[in-house]
């Protein structure tokens, strides 16, 4: 009976905070399209977080064509499929294992960076004060990191995808004498326009998840008692989980949805 | 190099020696770290395993069907997926996000409030007492982590393959596709993976100066620095694992 109700405990909570980010989702979204949300503090956050996190996604973006690049050569040497690693390896760029890792990335930068700063405002009461001064700190403060975040996601595909795909060639030429130019001809003859759609509503979907996770778990300080030091690490930490969790889940749902180029 | 870096990196090697010798290293806190880092971190890792488990076992299901009419090849290359590449990078990541930001918070926590320099001062050895259990514990920890996500990620495999295309999970799984080169890759990674959490978690932890900010920072920068480690990491495996294996 203990493990039951442990076990019970824990789903609630668990739908509490998916209630929870799904009420937030929502007035953030019907916000957005009233044009609620502090422009120029959307703009001021998007070029804060996306220059914050541009080293990490760089370097994220060398090691995970480091893996895409091992992940194909493996097969092309036991099947001698040298014609299609680069369609191969531009499928796990851009639509599945680049966007997921670089989500997981974004989740460990932009999200925990968001978590501890909405945390620490909540913990000194400085959205208190925001409401205090007659402005709704949703719209001024959460909101825009929100946006913000999706905007980031959304211009980080392209040029991560990217140095994801061009590690992975180079790699694979170095280490496996797999030819750059017989790579590139299997993009350019293999490849569709849907996997890069695919990848891109993949990447706003972790964005936005990201953003979400992060944000609430913040906020969520000031709601509680507890308010020291190590009530804004357990948001922190809160909010990484969320993240890695709701962007995993979330890679699922789109693959078991999306159609197979 | 600065006093407090000094100070850090000598704090990490004394926790990794007294980490490695069974007799210096405290027991009881030991398998309290490990409970820690294993049973509280198991459902996480089996949601996130499983899940890039599945996303990946029907895209490749459909792509095969598409390309080759025939899916009967997936079931020993998607376990060899999962034993080599995806389970241990899963597991990696998800203790990066757990642990990582958890015991940094923690050793931030310990700094930033001065109880280190206290024990030291009472005469404790803070790196073997609080840092050596947390290293070996990843380390451990993060081992089994890999084996039990492996078989997350092989369930996983086996009811995608058999809801989305019919597939019995008799056919889709041979474990004799498993060789032993590849289950050493997987602890390999899964136990530098450990180490890493490990180093960067308490290298940011150590370097908190101030109250509830700098808490905060270090848990942004354990995740951060773990996540990056532990990517490279992996690609660097790879690169040596390969070459190591090509005739």
């Amino acid at each position: 009976m203990a493990v039951l109700a442990a076990v019970g405990v824990a789903v609630e909570r668990r739908a509490e905070e998916i209630g929870a980010l799904v009420l937030s989702a929502r007035r953030a979204l019907a916000a957005g399209g009233r044009l609620r949300i502090d422009a120029v503090e959307t703009l001021r956050q998007t070029d804060r977080l996306f220059f914050d996190a541009l080293p990490l996604v760089l370097v994220a973006g060398v090691a995970v064509g480091g893996v895409v690049a091992m992940q194909g050569l493996s097969y092309v040497t036991r099947y001698s499929a040298g014609e299609v690693f680069g369609w191969a390896a531009a499928m796990s760029a851009y639509r599945d294992v680049g966007p997921l890792l670089l989500g997981c990335g974004l989740a460990a930068r932009i999200g925990a960076r968001n978590t501890a700063e909405l945390a620490v405002m909540a913990a000194r009461e400085r959205l208190d004060a925001v409401r205090a001064l007659g402005l709704d700190p949703e719209p001024t403060v959460v909101w825009p990191r929100l946006v913000g975040t999706v905007l980031c996601s959304l211009l980080f595909w392209a040029p991560a995808c990217t140095l994801v795909l061009g590690v992975a060639f180079v790699v694979a030429s170095l280490i496996g004498d797999q030819r750059v130019a017989t790579s590139v001809w299997s993009v350019v003859s293999y490849a569709h326009a849907g996997t890069l759609l695919n990848g891109l509503v993949r990447m706003v979907a972790f964005g936005l998840i990201v953003g979400l996770s992060s944000c609430h778990a913040g906020v969520s300080v000031a709601t509680s008692d507890d308010r020291s030091a190590g009530a804004i690490g357990r948001a922190v930490y809160a909010g990484s989980v969320l993240s890695l969790a709701g962007v995993v889940v979330t890679n699922a749902v789109v693959s078991l949805l999306g159609g197979a180029e | 190099m600065s006093a407090h870096a000094a100070t850090r990196v000598a704090s990490l090697s004394d926790a990794t020696r007294a980490a490695l010798i069974p007799w210096r290293l405290p027991w009881r806190a030991f398998v309290q770290r490990l409970d820690e880092v294993v049973p509280r971190s198991l459902p996480l890792v089996v949601v996130t395993v499983a899940a890039v488990g599945v996303a990946l076992a029907d895209q490749a299901a459909r792509q095969a069907l598409r390309l080759l009419g025939d899916q009967s090849f997936i079931g020993p290359e998607f376990l060899v997926l999962g034993v080599e590449e995806f389970g241990p990078l899963v597991v990696a990541l998800t203790l990066s996000q757990r642990v990582g930001a958890g015991f940094a918070a923690e050793v931030a926590t310990l700094q930033s409030e001065d109880t280190l320099d206290a024990m030291a001062l009472f005469g404790e050895r803070p790196a073997e007492r609080v840092l050596a259990p947390m290293a070996a514990a990843l380390v451990v920890g993060a081992v089994a982590l890999g084996l039990l996500g492996l078989v997350a990620w092989e369930l996983a495999g086996m009811a995608t393959l058999l809801l989305r295309s019919g597939i019995s999970p008799f056919t889709f799984f041979h474990p004799e596709a498993i060789r032993g080169d590849g289950v050493a890759l997987l602890v390999l990674k899964c136990a530098a993976a450990g180490a890493i959490v490990f180093a960067t978690a308490t290298h940011a932890g150590l370097a908190a100066r101030g109250g509830a900010l700098a808490v905060g920072r270090a848990a942004t920068r354990a995740v951060v620095g773990g996540v990056l480690g532990c990517l490279l990491c992996s690609a660097a495996l790879d690169m040596i694992w390969f070459v190591a294996r090509a005739p």
